[in-house]
């Protein structure tokens, strides 16, 4: 009888590559929709511009990416094949399990707040490892992207003294598909330093003192857990952010009609910035019109040397 | 344009009157002849400005050319400053 087999038409080349590359041990942890295009991944150099570049941009844009703290701890929660034993002792995997990890991560009660605006979402990750390669997936177009993923997020209970499981705010990471994160796995290797991998502060923008008509006082600051120790952005940017370009204010039913900033000036007794609006637009707005007032988007801001932060922008009322 | 500490948005200055310009910012505490020199400036480097734009666009400059932007950019874009500009030394 010939030899049949129909493994070539199931199977693939098994031939061991030397020096291959597996998985190392997760060191960050990067959220976002970003898709590198092959031309964007051509160069390790090329991949890493454009990665920190996405960092670097505003909440409205899609291609943003969020780094998580580093993770000082790692349990492997990935469920086991679901498997049957035959009558006569075969075991048969009947479902693949699917990757899941749980993270430790040491941050304090402000990184934690906006940690804990991502629990619960499903989003896209990708993997910074200890070798410094950074894991995704490649779709049929040859774009690399983060695998779809579950989030959650574990606020920090109080240390108890016995346990080091205390000391972590914890993030769970459940993959969804299981084809994505193994069949289609891709990494990008660099030269990256988990130290590099850092998100912007949200910084809100706080009336300073009463406004007189179209003339506002406002302080962008960070808004701290301890109360009555919010950083002020004044303090870091003086000069910087007294910058007209730099601010932005909008009107209208969905707050995007642009509303012009006539002058930005320091307000040094406050520690603050008088903010103009144009007087003429201003009162042509009806009585109890919202107004929205920000700072330009961070790449702006960047371009104005002020790093490593995003205005949440303030809603005033006429 | 910054002038005495003071960043104003030019483009939008631009569009007003001298005596305008200085009734909106005065509340500033600049003096008014502060603010008036300002203004002139203003109008020397944004109007320097925009012919060399328009000349280098091939477009045409129309005499009220100096409106509140409606664009999605806002009306914030104006602070150009001429390559010898020495104003608002520290």
């Amino acid at each position: 009888m010939p030899v049949l087999s129909l493994c070539p038409k199931v199977g693939a080349n098994t031939g061991p590559i030397a020096c291959d590359v597996n998985r190392g041990m997760p060191q960050v942890m990067i959220i976002g929709g970003k898709t590198f295009a092959p031309a964007d991944y051509a160069t390790s150099d090329t991949f890493q511009a454009a990665f920190l570049e996405a960092i670097t941009l505003g909440n409205s844009d899609s291609n943003k990416l969020y780094p998580f703290p580093e993770i000082v701890n790692v349990v492997n929660n990935t469920e086991a094949d679901t498997t049957g034993t035959t009558g006569t002792g075969v075991v048969l995997k009947l479902r693949d399990g699917r990757p899941a990890y749980t993270f430790g991560v040491l941050v304090g009660s402000n990184l934690e707040k906006q940690l804990r605006k991502f629990d619960g979402a499903t989003v896209p990750v990708f993997i910074f490892d200890d070798k410094s390669n950074v894991w995704g997936s490649v779709d049929a177009a040859g774009n690399f992207k983060g695998n779809r993923a579950r989030i959650g997020v574990t606020g920090k209970p109080f240390d108890d003294g016995n346990s080091i499981d205390t000391a972590y705010t914890t993030v769970t990471v459940s993959f969804i598909s299981l084809k994505q994160f193994v069949d289609f796995a891709a990494f990008v290797n660099t030269d990256f330093d988990a130290s590099e991998l850092e998100g912007l502060y949200d910084i809100a923008i706080l009336e300073a003192a009463a406004h007189a008509s179209n003339v506002y006082k406002l302080s962008p600051e960070y808004v701290n857990s301890q109360l009555g120790a919010n950083l002020k952005m004044y303090d870091q940017y003086e000069d910087e952010l007294a910058v007209a370009a730099l601010w932005k204010a909008f009107s209208g039913a969905s707050l995007t009609t642009p509303l012009a900033i006539t002058s930005v000036a320091k307000d040094t007794a406050l520690g603050a910035y008088t903010v103009t609006l144009d007087t003429t637009a201003y009162a042509a707005l009806p009585a109890l019109s919202k107004i929205k007032i920000t700072l330009d988007e961070p790449p702006a801001l960047k371009a104005g040397g002020v790093i490593g932060i995003e205005a949440v922008p303030l809603i005033v009322t006429k | 344009m910054k002038y005495n500490h003071i960043s104003f948005n030019a483009q939008w200055a631009s569009s007003l009157t001298e005596d305008a310009f200085v009734e909106h910012e005065k509340h500033h505490g600049m003096p008014e002849e502060q603010l008036r020199e300002a203004h002139k400036l203003i109008m020397k480097s944004y109007g320097d400005n925009k012919k060399s734009s328009e000349k280098s666009s091939g477009v045409q400059s129309s005499k009220n050319s100096g409106q509140v932007a409606g664009s999605d950019k806002g009306s914030n874009s104006g602070s150009e400053r001429p390559a010898n500009d020495h104003r608002d030394k520290k």
